[in-house]
């Protein structure tokens, strides 16, 4: 049999430039991925967030001089400031097609809120307004 | 034969064509992911499903019967039909998902799933019809990998309490997914119209 010439060193290189390629791809492709993977477990983590509190706060007492609540959800603290930004008091229609027409005064207060979340060492911030009704001259 | 080692000009040769196939193989995969990145952006399951829930709540809905009675045409009832408890809730929605039509909603929480099932209430014609399902009603699967889930309510604090004893302000979905105790909140909406004529029948089906 024949006997099989060593490699030499160039060639030795060039294998290690090619490993070195494959590796630094794979570690690229795989980091890139779990990047994505949490950016995108973050996005709906948030969302479903923000919107629960937001149908949550639409059920609370405000106090038209400004406040805060603060809790957990979703593995999250949250913390959302509020604060009256206008309010008014006025009749309010019914729908266009309803037979009723107005269904008496109210006195509405428009809210900005401010929502932090805060998870870890991340943090999020989010914006909102909420509207309160009250009945004018009628207690419940 | 004894052969000699690669001259200057092939290695050049093998390192131009290595760095080739690596900056193919690197752009290549770049456009992958900004494919994918796309496309997902577009599809995210979890919040286009809390979406539909969502509106679903949002728009909670009467439904008008018309009564039995041939000589007295304009004798309708406003019925809010809202049955709930840990595991279900049965209500009528102006705003289905696979459907224009309002229609009765049962959302039902099943093994690790969270069922979905809507019927019409009303024809193509607008002609109406009982407020139930079928045999052949078909039901969706709309949330999975859940466990411990339950539904839990709470009331409205700024309506009349006749309404807000049957149907609740807000509906809460607990369950348990990657060891992450999540909740969903959704809150039902009323217009004005909708609660004066409600109160002027005051009827609420349990």
């Amino acid at each position: 049999m024949k006997p099989r010439k060593a490699v030499i060193t160039i060639e030795v290189l060039i294998a290690l430039i090619v490993m070195f390629s494959a590796v630094v791809l794979t570690t690229s492709s795989v980091r890139t991925l779990n990047l994505f993977k949490l950016k995108k477990e973050k996005y709906e983590i948030n969302y479903t967030s923000v919107l629960s509190l937001k149908a949550m706060f639409e059920n609370r007492a405000f106090n038209p001089l400004g406040g805060s609540f603060t809790g957990k959800i979703n593995g999250f603290d949250y913390e959302m400031k509020y604060k009256l930004v206008e309010n008014r008091q006025t009749y309010v229609n019914g729908e266009t097609a309803a037979l009723s027409g107005n269904v008496g005064p109210y006195h509405i207060y428009l809210f900005e809120c401010i929502l932090d979340l805060i998870k870890d060492n991340t943090y999020s911030q989010s914006n909102f307004q909420i509207l309160k009704y009250k009945k004018v001259g009628l207690s419940e | 034969m004894n052969k000699p080692g690669f001259s200057l000009i092939e290695v050049l040769v093998a390192m131009v064509i290595v760095s080739l196939i690596t900056t193919t193989g690197m752009f290549a995969f770049k456009l992958a992911i900004n494919q994918i990145d796309r496309q997902s952006s577009l599809t995210f399951d979890e919040p286009m499903r809390f979406t539909q829930i969502k509106n679903l709540f949002n728009a909670t809905y009467f439904y008008v019967e018309e009564k039995n009675d041939k000589f007295r045409i304009d004798e309708f009832e406003y019925i809010y039909k809202f049955n709930k408890n840990e595991r279900e809730i049965t209500f009528v929605s102006n705003a289905p998902i696979y459907t224009k039509q309002i229609s009765l909603i049962n959302l039902k929480i099943q093994d690790r799933k969270l069922m979905y099932k809507e019927e019409p209430i009303y024809t193509e014609r607008q002609n109406y019809k009982a407020p139930v399902f079928f045999n052949d009603t078909r039901e969706y699967e709309i949330l999975n990998e859940i466990s411990n889930a339950s539904f839990s309510y709470e009331d409205a604090i700024d309506l009349p309490k006749e309404i807000s004893l049957n149907i609740p302000k807000i509906i809460k979905l607990n369950f348990l997914k990657n060891n992450i105790q999540y909740t969903y909140i959704f809150d039902t909406k009323y217009n004005f119209y909708n609660l004066k004529e409600y109160l002027k029948s005051k009827r609420v089906v349990r």
